[in-house]
This record gives C-alpha cells, sequence and structure tokens, in this order.
C-alpha cells in the first residue's frame, strides 16, 4: 500500500439509503463489527448463476424469489431508446421480479411488498421506489504527507507515494525582503516563473529580429524564409509592465546598468552561478535595492492585484521549456516554498480537452465554477461516504497499524456536462481575475475572449470536446443488466486538474481568519508533476501560509430509475385432479388497477380467445414449495452521469524560516583584579551537521521550534537539522541563573545580556565576543549561550557553565564546571516504595521454633522458669543473627540483597 | 481564384506592379523603387522592404493593443451565433434530479 486508498461510495449504496431496491435484492454495504472494530462490508448482489436463467436464492429479502433481466443480452430490441433527442445514450430495459410465494400471501401482500403499506397489522417499507438515483462511486489514491512518509519503520518500503510542501531559503538579502514586507499585496511580489519567462520570450523575440534585420540587407530571399519563422509571442502588457519595472529593465535599455553589474556577479559567485551569463540573471537585478527605485504604477498594481488571484497553468505551459528554464534558476531567488507529489495519470477525457486545444478555456471555467463566479453554474456539495485505508507508524519506527476508517465526507461538485453546455452557450469571457502563465497564444486570448473576437476558437474546441466526450459514452456504457447496475464496481476516474489554494495575509471579518489570496490551477497535462516541481516565491518570509491542494476528480458514474410498475394478481387456477398446476395472472396497474400488459417476455400465454396480453398462465412449480404466481414487472431506466468532484489531497500551513545557527565555544575566564568580574569568550562555531533541534528556554522558542519542525517535515528528536543558517550569527545572548537548573526552561526570563555583533563600521559580522559579568563571591552562577541570526532564529545551546568566584581570605579564584542538558534531569521517585509480589517466604525451620525444655524444672513457678525455656532445639539457633539472600535476574543479572534479622519476641 | 504574391528587388525608377495570368491563379509581382524603399526604411526601420514584414507589423501591433483590451473602442458588436444553445434536456433523459440521501456512517478498525 503505496498511498492512502479511498473508496469514495455514494449514500444509495447503504442499506437503509432511500434506494430500497438494492437492500432487497444485494449490491449494498453496511456496518460489520467485530473485535477490532466496524468496518463496511459489501452484500452482493445474488441474481446470476450465469446461465441467464432464474437466479437462486437466498436473497436478502426474503420475499424476493428471483430478479430476471438476462434477456437485454440476447435480445437487443428489449432495449429501447428513453429520448433520441438526448446526446448522451439513454435507455432502458424490463426487469421481472418473481416473489416467493412461500412467503406472500397474496396479490394483495405482493403489492404491500412493493409499494409499502399495512398488511396483516405489519407494517412494510417499500422496496421498489421510481425515484431517480446515480452512483459515482469510485476508487482513488492519496499521497502520505511528506511528514507521516518519515515516520514509517526505516527498513520497510510501505510508503512511497508522498506529498511535500515546505520551502526553500536560498540566502538572505535583507532589501528584497524589507521591499515585499512593504506591499500591500503578496500577488505584487516578482514571481519566478514570470520573470523567466519574460527573460526568454524577449531573447527569443529579439534574436529573431536581429537575424531578420541582418538578412533583409543580405539576402530577401533569406528574410522571407525568416518571416515565416517568427516566434509568435505575445506576453499581456500589465505583465510586461510588471516584469520590466514599468519598461525600467528592458533589453534595449540595458538591463544590467553598471552599478548592478558588480553586485549581481558577488551573487552569482555565492550561488556558485558562475556558468551562468549575466544576461540570464534578469531576475538578480529584483533582489536588488533597485526595485525600490522602480515602483510600479498604479494601474499595474491594481491589474496584477487582479488577474493574479488566479493564475492558471495550461495543457502546454507544464511542458514548454520556459517552465523547466524557471524550475532551474529558481535558487536565484532568496526563497520561495516548494510543492512535490506525482500527479495522477490522466486518460481519455483529457485528451480529448487538450486534443481539441480547450483546456485554457476549460481551465477559466473550472476555475470560474469552483470559485462561485458564475450565477449559473455553481458546485453543490455533495455527500459521500468515503473509506480510507492507510497505515500508521507506532512512536518507535519499528512497527506499523493498518486502519480502515470510514465517515461521511462532502465534496463540491459539479454535473461535468453542464460545464460543458454552459461554455458551449456562454463563450464570451465573465471574469478578468487571472492569469494563463505563459506567451498569450490564440486559446489563451480566445479564454480571454470578452468581445467575441475569438467565438470560433472558443466554439469549436467545445463542441470537439463535447462531441468526443458523448462518443466515449456511446462506445464505454455498458450497463446491460441488473448486475451490472448493482455489482458495486467501482467508476472509472480520471483526474483532469489540480488547484493550490493559498491562504494568509492579514486576518479579517468577525472570525479573524486569513484569506483566499490566490489560486494556482493546474491542467493535469501529461508533464505536470511527473518529477518535477512547482514554486511559488510570491510570499513573505516569516509569515503563515496555509496551502491546500485540490484534485478535480471526473468520476463517470450512472444515472438511473425504475419505472413502469406492474404487478401480477391471480385471476384463475389450472387444476389437475383438485391439485392446483397453474395459476392464471393478469398484470395490472397498482396505481389504477387497470390490466396492463406485461413488459417482460412471458413463460406462456393464456390460451383462451378471450385472453388479453395483460394474461398469463404462471410457469410450472419450479420447487416443491415456490411457484411463479407473484411478479412484478418494470422499465430500468439509464444513462451515463460524469460529476466532476473537488477531492481535498493535502493542506499544510507553513511559513518560511532561516535555518539554526551553530553552536558556539565557550572559554571562560576571571579577571585578576577586585572586581569580581568573571568573562567568557565566546566562538561561533562551524556548522555540525549531526545535531538535533536544539532544547527550547522560552515559549516563544516552542512556536518557532514547532513551525520549524512543521515547515521542513522534521520529526523531534529523530531527524538531524542538516541545513545550515542562511543569515549570518547576529547576537549573542546570554542567561544567567543564580540557582541549579532542573531544565532549560528555568533560563527563560532570565537573559542578561545580548550581544550585538555587528559591526558598526564594515556592517560585517563578528564571530567572536566577550560576555564579563560581575558576580557575588562564593556564589554559584549557572551561564547558558547561544547564537541569533539575522532573521532572529536561536541557535544550539552551549553547556551550562557552573561558574564561582571564591574569595578565600582576599584571595580570589575562580572554579568553571560544566553541566550538560541531560546532567540536569534529576530522578523523581513518584513511587519510592513498590509492592513486592509474593514469591518466596523466608520461614525458620521447625527445628529453630521448637521448645527446649532441657533447663526447665516444671516443678517450679512457671513464671520463674521462663528464662529456662529455650526457642530452638538446633545447637545453632538464627535469633538475633543477621542473614543475605541475594536475588538475581536471570534475564538480566540485576541483583537484589535482601538483609534481614530473626529477632523473637514475646508476647 | 487564388493570387500569389510575388516580390522582386529589381530596381526601378516608380516601381511596378505586374499581373500575370496563370492557368488557374494571378500572380501579383510589386517592386519598389529606391525612395520607396528608403520611405519604407524610414517608417519602419531595418532595412525592411517585404511588403509582408508592414503587413505582420502592422498586425502584430494591432494585436499588442488588442492584448490590453480596456483601451480597444468596439466599433462593431458581432452578432450572436444563429447555432440553437444546448439545453439541460439535450444531455440527460431524467426530468429530476437525484433523490436525497440520508445516511450517516462512521467506522474504524485497526488491525496488526
Amino acid at each position: 500500500m503505496s498511498s492512502k486508498e479511498l473508496k469514495i461510495i455514494d449514500l444509495n449504496l447503504f442499506s437503509g439509503s432511500g434506494e430500497p431496491f438494492r437492500t432487497a435484492v444485494g449490491g449494498y454495504y453496511d456496518i460489520l463489527s467485530a473485535s477490532d472494530g466496524e468496518v463496511l462490508i459489501s452484500t452482493p448482489y445474488y441474481n446470476r448463476r450465469g446461465d441467464g436463467e432464474l437466479g437462486e436464492p437466498p436473497y436478502v429479502y426474503p420475499f424476493i424469489a428471483a430478479v430476471k433481466d438476462s434477456m437485454i443480452k440476447i435480445d437487443e430490441d428489449v432495449k429501447k431508446t428513453i429520448d433520441d433527442e438526448v446526446l448522451i445514450p439513454n435507455y432502458r430495459f424490463p426487469i421481472r421480479l418473481e416473489g416467493n410465494s412461500e412467503y406472500v400471501r397474496d396479490s394483495n401482500h405482493w403489492k404491500t411488498i412493493l409499494l409499502g403499506g399495512t398488511f396483516g397489522h405489519i407494517d412494510y417499507d417499500a422496496i421498489y421506489s421510481d425515484s431517480v438515483f446515480d452512483n459515482h462511486s469510485f476508487d482513488y489514491s492519496l499521497p502520505y504527507s511528506q511528514k507521516e512518509y518519515n515516520s514509517m519503520p526505516e527498513e520497510t518500503e510501505i510508503v512511497s507515494d508522498a506529498i511535500q510542501i515546505t520551502y526553500e531559503y536560498n540566502y538572505y538579502h535583507d532589501k528584497y525582503q524589507k521591499y515585499i514586507d512593504e506591499l500591500d499585496s503578496e500577488l505584487l511580489i516578482p514571481n519566478l516563473y514570470l520573470l523567466k519567462m519574460y527573460q526568454i520570450y524577449a531573447d527569443e523575440m529579439e534574436s529573431w529580429q536581429a537575424g531578420y534585420a541582418a538578412a533583409l540587407e543580405s539576402s530577401p530571399s533569406l528574410a522571407s524564409a525568416i518571416l515565416n519563422q517568427m516566434p509568435d509571442i505575445t506576453i499581456d502588457k500589465d505583465i510586461e509592465n510588471f516584469v520590466t519595472l514599468e519598461g525600467t529593465y528592458t533589453k534595449e535599455n540595458g538591463y544590467l546598468p553598471g552599478n548592478l553589474l558588480d553586485e549581481v556577479n558577488v551573487l552569482k559567485h555565492k550561488l556558485r552561478l558562475d556558468h551562468v551569463d549575466e544576461k540570464d540573471l534578469l531576475l538578480s537585478q529584483y533582489l536588488t535595492s533597485s526595485i525600490i527605485l522602480n515602483p510600479l504604477s498604479a494601474s499595474t498594481i491594481s491589474n496584477i492585484k487582479n488577474k493574479f488571484q488566479n493564475i492558471i497553468f495550461d495543457d502546454d505551459v507544464t511542458g514548454e521549456d520556459v517552465y523547466q528554464a524557471a524550475s532551474d534558476e529558481k535558487d536565484i531567488f532568496p526563497f520561495y516554498i516548494k510543492f512535490n507529489f506525482t500527479a495522477q495519470e490522466n486518460s481519455s477525457i483529457a485528451s480529448y480537452i487538450e486534443d481539441n486545444d480547450y483546456d485554457s478555456k476549460f481551465m477559466k471555467l473550472l476555475k470560474e465554477t469552483f470559485n462561485e463566479d458564475l450565477e449559473d453554474l455553481t458546485p453543490e456539495d455533495t455527500e459521500f461516504v468515503t473509506e480510507t485505508t492507510f497505515i500508521s507508524a507506532s512512536s518507535d519506527r519499528t512497527t506499523y497499524s493498518e486502519h480502515i476508517n470510514a465517515e461521511n465526507s462532502e465534496y463540491r461538485t459539479v454535473d461535468f456536462l453542464d460545464m460543458l453546455l454552459y461554455s458551449k452557450n456562454n463563450i464570451f469571457s465573465e471574469t478578468d481575475d487571472c492569469y494563463f502563465m505563459g506567451n498569450l497564444d490564440e486559446k489563451r486570448l480566445a479564454a480571454l475572449d470578452d468581445i467575441g473576437y475569438y467565438r470560433y476558437v472558443n466554439s469549436i474546441g467545445n463542441l470537439k470536446a463535447i462531441t468526443k466526450v458523448i462518443n466515449s459514452l456511446d462506445t464505454d456504457f455498458d450497463i446491460e443488466s441488473l448486475a451490472d447496475l448493482y455489482n458495486l464496481r467501482t467508476n472509472t476516474n480520471e483526474t483532469l486538474a489540480y488547484r493550490i489554494e493559498k491562504i494568509g495575509g492579514i486576518p479579517s471579518g468577525d472570525s479573524k481568519t486569513q484569506n483566499v489570496l490566490q489560486n494556482f490551477w493546474f491542467f493535469n497535462s501529461d508533464d505536470f508533476m511527473q518529477g518535477s516541481e512547482f514554486y511559488d516565491s510570491q510570499v513573505k518570509y516569516g509569515k503563515d501560509y496555509t496551502y491546500n491542494v485540490y484534485a478535480y476528480v471526473l468520476s463517470t458514474g450512472v444515472k438511473y430509475s425504475f419505472s413502469d410498475l406492474r404487478l401480477t394478481r391471480v385471476i384463475g387456477t389450472v387444476d389437475d385432479d383438485g391439485e392446483i398446476e397453474k395459476y392464471c395472472l393478469e398484470f395490472y396497474n397498482p396505481e389504477t388497477d387497470e390490466a396492463i400488459e406485461s413488459l417482460y417476455t412471458n413463460e406462456g400465454q393464456l390460451n383462451s380467445e378471450h385472453a388479453t396480453d395483460a394474461q398469463l398462465v404462471s410457469a410450472v412449480k419450479w420447487d416443491d414449495s415456490v411457484d411463479s404466481r407473484y411478479k412484478a414487472d418494470f422499465y430500468l431506466n439509464c444513462e451515463p452521469s460524469l460529476k466532476l468532484l473537488e477531492i481535498p489531497v493535502f493542506s499544510k500551513t507553513l511559513k518560511v524560516m532561516d535555518h539554526i545557527p551553530n553552536q558556539v565555544n565557550i572559554s571562560p575566564y576571571q579577571y585578576m583584579d577586585m572586581s569580581q568580574k568573571l568573562g567568557f569568550t565566546v566562538n561561533y562555531e562551524i556548522f555540525n551537521e549531526y545535531l538535533n533541534y536544539p532544547s527550547t528556554i522560552s515559549s516563544n522558542d516552542d512556536t518557532i521550534k514547532n513551525d520549524y519542525l512543521n515547515a521542513n517535515d522534521i520529526i523531534e528528536d529523530e531527524g538531524y537539522i542538516d541545513n545550515v543558517s542562511v543569515s549570518r550569527q547576529r547576537y549573542f545572548e546570554v542567561y544567567r541563573l543564580d540557582k541549579k537548573p532542573t531544565s532549560i526552561g528555568d533560563f527563560d526570563k532570565n537573559l542578561i545580556k545580548t550581544i550585538d555583533l555587528r559591526d558598526p563600521v564594515t556592517l560585517e559580522n563578528f564571530s567572536t565576543a566577550q560576555a564579563d559579568d560581575k558576580i557575588i563571591t562564593n556564589k554559584k552562577y549557572y551561564y547558558l549561550f547561544r547564537t541569533l541570526n539575522e532573521q532572529g532564529m536561536p541557535g544550539h545551546l552551549s553547556e551550562i557553565y557552573e561558574s564561582q568566584l571564591i574569595n578565600d581570605g582576599g584571595y580570589l579564584y575562580s572554579i568553571f564546571n560544566i553541566i550538560f542538558e541531560s546532567d540536569l534531569e534529576e530522578d523523581i521517585f513518584v513511587n519510592p516504595a513498590r509492592a513486592f509480589k509474593k514469591i518466596f517466604e523466608l520461614k525458620p525451620n521447625l527445628s529453630q521454633m521448637a521448645f527446649k525444655y532441657d533447663d526447665v524444672d516444671f516443678d517450679s513457678i512457671a513464671l520463674t522458669q521462663l528464662e529456662n525455656l529455650v526457642v530452638g532445639s538446633s545447637d545453632d539457633t538464627i535469633w538475633n543473627k543477621q542473614f543475605k539472600v541475594r536475588l538475581t535476574s536471570k534475564k538480566t543479572g540485576k541483583k537484589i540483597d535482601l538483609n534481614f534479622t530473626y529477632k523473637l519476641l514475646t508476647e | 481564384m487564388t493570387i500569389n504574391p510575388t516580390y522582386t528587388d529589381a530596381p526601378s525608377a516608380l516601381g511596378t506592379v505586374e499581373y500575370e495570368d496563370a492557368s488557374a491563379s494571378t500572380i501579383v509581382k510589386i517592386s519598389y523603387s529606391a525612395a520607396e524603399r528608403k520611405a519604407l526604411s524610414d517608417r519602419f526601420g531595418g532595412g525592411g522592404t517585404h511588403p509582408r514584414v508592414i503587413v505582420v507589423k502592422a498586425l502584430k501591433s494591432l494585436f499588442e493593443d488588442l492584448s490590453s483590451i480596456t483601451a480597444i473602442e468596439i466599433d462593431y458588436i458581432f452578432k450572436k451565433s444563429p447555432s440553437q444553445p444546448f439545453e439541460k434536456d439535450d444531455l440527460s433523459s431524467f426530468d429530476e434530479d437525484e433523490a436525497e440521501q440520508h445516511v450517516t456512517i462512521s467506522t474504524t478498525m485497526e488491525k496488526g
């Protein structure tokens, strides 16, 4: 089980739902109680024996003897189209129900059993319903979180599918950080993909222009050939303004002005990007102070904040070089959030969309539908039961157990064909709060078209996709029996798209909740998340963001109903020697009581010139106790149903954080004077990759720790912190206690000094500092040191220095002892005494207990002879002597000594 | 009949436009004078004399303007499509929606 396995089950597949016929004939789920919990269990449909004959009891419901619908397999004529005008396959075929005459008392009883009511003072629930039902149940799989993955037993490979949302913190750039902190919206932060995209497109266009200009001068025929190769590139004007900072950094103006070049080169060297051409470092300009000098115009800000609410990645973009190139140079950004998971493989419907260039329009429609932008096409909350099977590891990561949980779940759904229909009827773009990543090609322009320029492009793509989908339904829809409908099969499904919802920013509203900042919509193309990652650079340092990942899953299910019910009533018998051989039956409409012809082929026609099509003779008894005098015919109407579900895949709240500063090395010293001062030289150590997250001092440290471990998917006390602090050391913190601590937490609120390591002149940070402290002599003090980096991340702790200055008659000398954190732990005797099991009893031998009368004069008064009575007839008595018994554990070898003395007490 | 324009760089004082009747098409030959070439170069730069460049550049300029749609004044509103819109009935033979279900399930089991 590499993934979490989901069984998403339609509610009408459960016993007790509003679909009663399933419960009567099988093909439903119920709850089974077992010793280790409760679990869903399926009761299969019982009808068929495989030969098309009557099914065998037992049915779940005793009144039903058989269900017959086999003729559709051999006689296509019984399969009738319901409505020729409807584009999708829709048909019906008859089903016959045979009542069990062993239990069915008469025709009225039979009617009551089917339609519900009271018979013989007994209430019956109807087993027939003409309501419409659908079944979109399907199996799905979800990845484990990276943290769950990390917690699995190390030796096993039981989990392979994991999703990770984490961050990368590449370098500290205070100007960039300050700039984006001051932006009132994350949407205005430079976007990793856009910068690279613009650079590549601009390069491509300029390169072509240069080639064409040169060819025009030399060879008109060559120029003509080059003209035909003109790149079809158009960039959204707002994006161009956003990327080029209102045209400040265009290539024509030389986007690497001299005063930035040095900084770029330093950056390149620092990032080991010496192989990258300076021209490719357009991105780097945004990471300098220059960005602050070139603010965006009000209109660009307004348009970007509108468009970037939804960034759409359609079919083409994730496979394009620009997408990959942006990924390759992502580390030029100081930090970003990183997404890594494997997308589900798509299938036919996705190919119909992409092959007909309908993906851009579809993605925009998906965004509008699930953002609830459209009045006439809104998703509805549909309830399913979701059974999830997953494994979890024990806390020591040595074993794991399998869990199976089932509960009601609500998913937002929309009818897929309704979506396509809406798209066909509404070709004008209704919203503009989105941006298609990539070049503004024809299909993207068409999706954004609100005046009809591209109505043909929109219509033709939509119609082709609809046609393909309907054609596939004609081929694939295969309900040809009640068994096909009730066999609890899993419907086909495919994941058409994904959404990453980003929530953050300043809380608002009565509940002070953060709002949705942005949505990234991805068409599930062949290239999406197949070994690649997605990056979100539009985040601020240290701010919480919640990312919700959703999959849009299309379930190809079935919609069905039963109709045209008719029942038999006995109108006569055929006797043989006084014994009923057969029954003369008549079908009738239970609502009107009027005779009506049967739907299913009858076994025997009534041989009479007055007989109608409604009348028949029952089959010969087919066993001793059951005959077929009770019949019910009705139609099963069915058609395919496509439902698009929004399945939550994963959710995580995290923030970008720097890593943990290194340890410090402490060298204590004493002032050789009467100043009563001790001192410590604090040195910032090199990185040690074999350290866990350090112990925390304050509750704020706890918060930082939890956030850090969560963002980096580290299990507490199990994973080394293998990332070095990105920003430099900035402060040394000195804590002091005047009594011995019992835990690191005792140092909270005992910070006595914070040393700033920044040289105000050079702006470099020192790595060494002195910490002096004046103390009272002959008293022990306990010191603790740690580093804070530029981002304020607390570092690894020093050991605790037990320090005292001894004043020995005016002569001062110091004593320093190192106390490790583990030494602080003191045994806490919660149960100083423990009950001892009665394993053995030490009892003196009888010879030690028997009285010795040798010296007793029985003729004297007893009181006087008491001293002459000796206890113990043995020569070597045990009284008032000490003994030792040693118990040695066979298992551990540990020993317990029991020392005891036998004392003689007189009562 | 299709028109296949061809171009020539043959110098001419005034520039010429020639038509040749072929069996299934008319060939239009256009040539520019030096003065025309200079004017084109001044206007569009890059020494471009190719008429298609002019057209493409003009279209590209228009295309870019269109991309910032808010700046465009709509001269003409296209008529609505004459084709009949799809109705919901065209895609389903059922008049009703699914019957509402009320089932509550909650189970949990741990193995191993």
